[in-house]
């Protein structure tokens, strides 16, 4: 079957991209989350306040979690360390945000919505679940992807 | 024992991939499903804005980009010829990256190139990964 072959073999050369996608996904995301990552930290007191009053339990605890988290995430997702383990938790931090702050504002980024939340969530399944590729620390340290 | 817990969450997680390539997809497919149904309805005058633009043959190309993205909404959502169709619609976003919000910066908020950044993102990583298994591709191609 022709459209077969074709297909496959378009496969076979589109796959020699795959590390390079991720590892662009992988910056595009470090790049996003840095600056509620350092808003967080320069004004501890300020989003704790604001945590609680979004009815976060244990807000500055929740505070301190969420912005250790994001932090780790730029600097672990940019040097593609210990990728599968910092994205369940930068997933939560997606999930938690969308239902406490986004949801309520709809689907479109421009009332602030779901979009963007979502699109992190689902880069960072994609990252957790096929890994990051090999222009990585994970890949030098842990070896091959099977 | 960091290669233990590597390999552990390696194990689990990499069950989730087929599953995460479609749930990528629905969210493109939904994603393109406005500006493409936007494009349609209107398409005179999506040929005069892409004229304003400077976009040579405006016509034939509010033509091109609007049957690539009612043809990538239907594609995405079945995954069929994913990679194929991945590529036009990456140009697609090229183009309106540099000729509509370049001009606005980073942020979507301001109507940046954030979104169509990310959307070639997505579809940068269902060129070379492919649908997954939840895929007409899967049953037709993959599939031994």
């Amino acid at each position: 079957m022709r459209l077969k072959d074709f297909y496959l073999e378009l496969s076979i050369l589109f796959n020699y991209f795959q590390s390079f996608s991720l590892l662009f996904a992988r910056l595009a995301l470090a790049y996003g989350f840095y600056e509620p990552a350092l808003t967080k930290w320069n004004n501890f007191d300020t989003t704790t306040e604001w945590f609680s009053s979004l009815g976060i339990p244990f807000a500055s605890l929740a505070t301190l979690l969420t912005a250790s988290i994001e932090i780790m995430g730029v600097v672990l997702l940019v040097l593609g360390l210990f990728t599968r383990l910092i994205t369940v938790p930068l997933m939560i931090v997606m999930f938690i945000a969308s239902i406490t702050v986004h949801l309520s504002n709809g689907f479109s980024v421009a009332n602030n919505g779901f979009e963007i939340p979502l699109y992190y969530f689902l880069f960072l399944s994609l990252l957790a679940s096929h890994g990051a590729g090999k222009f990585s620390l994970d890949f030098l340290i842990f070896g091959k992807e099977k | 024992m960091l290669q233990t817990i590597n390999d552990l969450s390696k194990n689990i997680l990499q069950n989730f991939q087929s599953l995460s390539l479609l749930l990528a997809r629905f969210a493109v497919a939904y994603g393109f499903y406005e500006p493409a149904m936007m494009k349609w309805k209107d398409i005179d005058g999506i040929a005069s804005w892409f004229g304003t633009m400077g976009i040579p043959f405006p016509t034939l190309n509010a033509y091109m980009a609007a049957s690539t993205e009612v043809l990538g909404v239907v594609l995405l959502t079945l995954g069929l010829f994913t990679r194929l169709i991945s590529v036009p619609l990456m140009v697609v976003m090229v183009v309106a990256i540099m000729t509509v919000h370049l001009a606005h910066g980073f942020s979507a908020g301001d109507n940046g190139f954030e979104i169509p950044l990310y959307y070639m993102l997505f579809l940068l990583i269902f060129a070379s990964h492919g649908a997954g298994k939840f895929s007409v591709d899967y049953f037709l191609f993959e599939q031994k």
